[in-house]
């Protein structure tokens, strides 16, 4: 920036060049004034920096029919999934050509596959698969674990497994998050609910492995959703029916996997030892995610009585607790080797 | 009449006005009290603190738009407010008079030559402001650091956290005295500092460091009114430079943007009219450019840059947000906060109780001297029935609460009380929890009601071994405001048995522990 | 240093200058105009730390008696800010139901003396007793003022029924003590009440070997008991030994039954003592040791009644027959 100077001892003083120079102080005064009226009090103390809640509500239910609900024992879990489908009449009656498929798996811990505390790869995996395969666009995989997301998605082998199903994994960052309200909800009131991962997405699976839970009772399929709360969402645990009651109502999935192939007993939901857990050899294919429950509470050893939440729910119309009610398909998986 | 005359008239009656005005901002009606005295009048008027919160909020409070009006008069007359309002150049101007007072000529017209580091303003101001506008989406709402050297703020939080104190007039009510303030040697010692570096340099503060003063030359370094010199009618003997306060070399070529208007030029100058005021340009030639090198603009960016992610690196304004920072009620959520504070101490010298304290280094740079309540420190906690530091606060850090607000009664009730944090006994350290002692201090003196402080009933073994019955206190979280009064009773008087984190402040959702529902109690 | 100019200023710059003044002027006009536009903060926030508790009364008494002047206004307390006040003691009065404490601060004319008026609305005359009673210094004089009262160094403390009220000088000199009794007087004028403090328990401790003036009531946490309330104590002196009788309506005879079944379990369960027999006279009292103290607890009618800290079981049992027998003519 060159100073600059006039000449030494120039021509007197221009009324021109003072003029010029009116002209532009007076610009200024205007521009000071316009900016000012502008910007007066435009964002009062207290409003900046809050996003206004949106409708939190994940309504992704299947269109015709009744509910449905097929039970399924076996051993390998690929094979007891894709006949549970059948059962209720197949992938396709779910997922249509260029659907873009939303799966929720439980990958809360960074805990090995083997100790069942969260969704199996295999699970995943197929449910992968078979949605490409049924003529989906795009399917996408993902939790807001507990533990190191990156690390979660890994060492439970659901990462590698979707992977190289054709699956793709995402991975919540803080600005995956929007706040959200579910209208005439008591607790989901401008809390920070996943969002990023739902954008254009058309079908939604919700899939969990069961588990004793010792503030819930057991954790299944419901309190699967919990995983698409942000924030400091361990505060919830001083409502913890409350809280998974309302988000068996915020979140309306395509259906739901409840894995039972091996149910966790005791020590959950982390587990960390095989002695925790039972071969309970069942797999449950649902578009209603509480009969879903409601049955796996069985292989706990449980009613839905023992489950407070799931009477909530069902409540508050998230569905039945009195499975047999939806006439399940009960069947037997054929094994392999 | 005069013009310096004029100015030196000027120069006093605004210092007094600062002066009293800072003197009486106290809660109270009495003549010497805040009644309706406009006690944030000189921090509304300075552009500095209306441009940067601008850039930090995108809006301007509106007691700020006094600042438009110095824009004004600076667009169209140059550095006015620097050499006929700012307190603080007052100040200056007093010590370096009687710094040069006696001194050779000589050295004083070299004193008040132009110097290339008076440069350095720009550059102080290039960061702040950069570091001010840095757009929210890149990195959250930026911090405003203004306050650390903005004249005014200075000034305003020297005077009411020191000056005043130190003479016995800190009272919150009339002149009783017996205020304390955390932080007042090292406000103390900047504020002195700058003022004794007069005796090296006139003005030191104001022609090298000032971002105010840099500001206001930027905006009024085309003013169509100023300084003009007839270079012919010069006989360069210097005598301009005698007294410039702004060291801008009248002579010429001026320094437009260095000129404060103090106009002792007119007065030293021994030949008849060779400098005079009106329509400009100056005959002896002027230099209206600021003169700050490209270099040293983009050293100032990017350290304004780095500013805003080098906070934030702490993660003080996330997960590994500050819990000892109990903020004053209707402290707005601490992003914005940190954009709005000035660190003025308005809020802290109209506190009744003084509990509101200036934070220090410990608790790191982005929150220095911002209020923070103490309730060690003070006459009490937080008083239930007081909302004086929203209306102190000339930038909306803290919003002007109505009482109903405050405390969550009538049109407000059903958003529930302002807390200001959550109280939590120690059980390690409290008398009849830990010491087999009777005590219900806490629980006599919460002033919420129904209490947030309740006791339970026990039997304990005295230290003597006999049944004592005691009564232990408990703390309810949907009823506690923070307020901090159980605490300032505590008889455990050196750490408290109950204290107060800003846990469950109901400024921030975030920070809130209980459920939604629980807390509009 | 200031050249010493002889400029004499042009009418521009003259011009100017007064220019510059009008400019001061209208500030200090604006400036004025707004300090009696009073802040919201100003009209909301209280000027004291203390937090008022409702409306404040201007004064204690509309006429103050002669040589007596006001010193300030006077404070009202409630239950939830009377410990701001008398702080620790503040317990006492809260179990005895207090209601609300007026008090103000009084000068006397022509001198450097003051005192402070204390008057506590316990709300019911046996209240008022009860804080008096267990107040009651044993140097005291009888006043003569109210229903009860004495004077002790620089105080005066009286009830008026539903009133407690203690006058503290800020000496004890001649003048101080003469004023609180004026004092005294004119609160108890402008207090009219329907209803006295009585204490016809007083009556039925036995007079032989009672210390003077030591029957309280205490309202509550008798013994430590946080059950027992609204109990007379009454402390007597015969030769060396001391012992405390004490006695409560208790309304019916189930109500005195259970209340001396109560006292006595406590007595063994929650203060280590042990059922040292019964007593023939009064017939089904129980005597509890407490570690060489010995205790009796009996009851007769609607009374329960009894002997703490005797020096023996004998003495305990001699007491409680002596107290029996008073309680003989009004059991019904």
């Amino acid at each position: 920036m060159k100073p600059e100077t006039s000449g030494p001892d120039p021509a007197p003083p221009s009324r021109r060049e003072f003029l010029r120079r009116a002209v532009q102080a007076g610009a200024g005064v205007a521009v000071t004034a316009a900016l000012g009226a502008w910007l007066l009090d435009r964002r009062p103390p207290g409003t900046i920096g809050r996003i206004a809640a949106v409708d939190a509500r994940r309504s992704f239910g299947p269109k015709g029919a009744g509910p449905t609900l097929s039970i399924i024992t076996g051993r390998a879990r690929r094979q007891m999934l894709r006949r549970g489908l059948a059962a209720v009449g197949g992938i396709e009656r779910f997922i249509a050509r260029g659907d873009r498929v939303l799966i929720k798996v439980n990958a809360a811990f960074a805990s090995p596959a083997a100790l069942a505390a969260t969704t199996h790869p295999d699970v995943a995996a197929e449910l992968v698969t078979l949605c490409l395969a049924a003529g989906a666009a795009s399917v996408i995989v993902t939790d807001n674990p507990i533990n190191d997301p990156e690390s979660c998605f890994e060492l439970t082998g659901i990462g590698p497994a979707v992977r190289a199903a054709g699956g793709r994994l995402f991975v919540p960052r803080a600005d995956s998050f929007h706040p959200g309200t579910v209208e005439g909800s008591r607790l989901i009131r401008d809390w920070p609910v996943l969002h990023s991962p739902f954008a254009g997405v058309t079908k939604l699976i919700g899939t969990a492995p069961v588990k004793h839970h010792h503030r819930a009772g057991a954790s299944m399929t419901l309190k699967n959703w919990y995983g698409l709360l942000g924030g400091r969402r361990n505060q919830f645990h001083q409502d913890i029916d409350g809280i998974v009651s309302e988000l068996a109502r915020m979140v309306t999935p395509t259906f739901v996997v409840l894995d039972g192939a091996q149910s966790m007993m005791s020590n959950g939901p982390t587990g960390g030892s095989l002695a925790d857990l039972k071969e309970t050899r069942t797999l449950v294919v649902s578009t209603d995610p509480v009969a879903a429950d409601a049955y796996g509470a069985t292989l706990l050893g449980k009613t839905h009585r023992d489950l407070p939440y799931l009477a909530a729910a069902a409540a508050l119309g998230a569905g039945t607790v009195d499975f047999e009610s939806l006439r399940p398909v009960r069947a037997a998986a054929e094994e392999e080797g | 009449m005069r013009i310096t005359t004029a100015r030196r008239i000027a120069q006093a009656f605004f210092f007094l006005l600062f002066a009293w005005l800072c003197l009486v901002a106290a809660v109270g009606t009495g003549w010497f009290q805040w009644r309706g005295w406009p006690i944030r009048w000189f921090l509304e008027l300075d552009p500095l603190v209306a441009v940067g919160t601008v850039l930090t909020t995108h809006s301007l409070y509106p007691g700020l738009a006094w600042a438009l009006g110095t824009i004004v008069v600076t667009i169209l007359l140059g550095r006015v407010f620097c050499g006929w309002i700012c307190p603080f150049g007052t100040i200056h101007q007093a010590a370096g008079w009687i710094g040069r007072h006696g001194r050779r000529p000589k050295l004083v017209i070299d004193s008040n030559q132009y110097h290339p580091l008076q440069r350095l303003k720009y550059g102080i101001l290039a960061a702040f402001l950069v570091a001010a506008a840095v757009p929210p989406k890149l990195t959250g709402l930026a911090h405003l650091h203004t306050g650390l050297l903005d004249p005014i703020p200075l000034v305003q939080r020297s005077f009411n956290l020191v000056v005043l104190p130190v003479a016995g007039l800190g009272s919150g009510g009339g002149f009783s005295g017996g205020r304390f303030y955390a932080e007042s040697v090292v406000i103390g010692t900047v504020f002195l500092g700058f003022v004794l570096l007069n005796f090296a340099v006139p003005r030191l503060f104001c022609r090298f460091v000032c971002p105010l003063g840099a500001l206001l030359a930027i905006l009024g370094r085309a003013a169509p009114f100023g300084i003009k010199t007839r270079k012919h009618a010069c006989t360069e003997c210097g005598a301009c430079n005698l007294n410039c306060e702004g060291a801008c070399n009248p002579k010429g070529p001026i320094q437009v943007s260095e000129c404060l208007l103090c106009m002792n030029c007119f007065e030293d100058c021994p030949t008849s009219h060779p400098i005079g005021y009106g329509p400009r340009p100056s005959l002896a030639g002027e230099i209206t450019s600021p003169g700050l090198s490209r270099r040293g603009f983009v050293a100032s960016v990017v350290a304004g840059l780095a500013v805003v992610p080098l906070s934030r690196l702490s993660g003080s304004d996330a997960n590994n947000w500050q819990a000892g920072l109990v903020r004053p009620p209707g402290a707005v959520a601490e992003d914005e906060f940190l954009a709005r504070c000035i660190k003025c101490g308005e809020c802290m010298r109209v506190c009744p109780t003084n509990v509101l304290q200036p934070a220090g280094f410990s608790t790191g740079m982005e929150v220095l001297w911002t209020p923070v309540l103490n309730n060690r420190i003070g006459t009490s906690g937080c008083q239930m029935d007081c909302v004086a530091c929203g209306y102190a606060c000339p930038t909306g850090a803290i919003r002007r609460l109505t009482l109903d607000e405050k405390l969550g009664r009538g049109e407000s009730r059903g958003a529930g009380p302002i807390r200001l944090g959550l109280a939590a006994v120690d059980r390690g350290r409290c008398l009849p929890w830990a010491m087999g002692r009777p005590c219900i201090v806490c629980e006599e003196t919460c002033p919420v009601s129904p209490k947030a402080i309740t006791v339970e009933e026990a039997q304990g073994l005295s230290p003597d071994g006999v049944a004592v019955r005691l009564q232990r206190p408990v703390v309810d979280p949907s009823r506690c405001i923070g307020c901090g009064v159980c605490e300032h009773e505590c008889p455990m008087n050196g750490i408290r048995a109950i204290r107060v984190s800003a846990d469950n402040e109901s400024r921030d959702p975030a920070h809130s522990i209980l459920l939604h529902h629980e807390n509009k109690s | 240093m200031h050249s010493a100019s002889t400029r004499s200023p042009g009418r521009g710059e003259t011009l100017l200058a007064v220019g510059a003044m009008a400019a001061l002027a209208a500030v200090l006009v604006f400036v004025l105009a707004e300090q009696g536009r009073f802040s919201p903060a100003v009209l909301l926030a209280p000027a004291s730390p203390t937090p008022p508790a409702g409306s404040s009364p201007a004064a204690l008494l509309a006429r103050w008696p002669g040589g007596l002047s006001a010193m300030g206004q006077a404070e009202l307390f409630t239950p939830a800010t009377l410990s701001d006040k008398i702080d620790g003691k503040a317990e006492l009065y809260l179990s005895a139901g207090f209601l609300a404490l007026s008090c103000q601060r009084v000068s006397l004319k022509g001198s450097t003396s003051w005192m402070e008026a204390f008057v506590y609305d316990m709300g019911r005359p046996a209240d008022a007793f009860a804080v008096y009673s267990s107040q009651r210094r044993p140097e005291g004089r009888d006043a003569g003022l109210g229903d009860f009262s004495y004077a002790a160094g620089n105080e005066l403390c009286l009830v008026h029924g539903r009133y407690y009220i203690e006058l503290v000088g800020s000496d004890s000199g001649e003048a101080v003590l003469g004023s609180a009794s004026a004092l005294a007087s004119s609160l108890i004028d402008s207090r009219p009440v329907t209803e006295h403090a009585t204490v016809a328990e007083k009556a039925l401790f036995p007079p032989g070997g009672l210390v003077a003036d030591s029957v309280t009531l205490v309202p509550a946490d008798v013994f430590g008991f946080d059950r027992l309330k609204n109990v007379f104590l009454a402390r007597y002196q015969v030769g060396g030994e001391e012992v405390t009788l004490f006695l409560a309506d208790r309304g019916s005879e189930a109500g005195a039954a259970k209340a001396a079944a109560e006292l006595q379990a406590f007595l063994v369960t929650e203060c280590g003592g042990t059922a040292a027999g019964q007593t023939a006279q009064p017939p089904g009292g129980a005597i509890v040791d407490l570690g060489g103290a010995f205790d009796a607890v009996f009851c007769r009618g609607r009374f329960l009644a009894g002997v703490h800290q005797a020096a023996s079981s004998q003495g305990a049992e001699r007491w409680a027959s002596v107290l029996w027998g008073r309680l003989g003519g009004v059991d019904r």
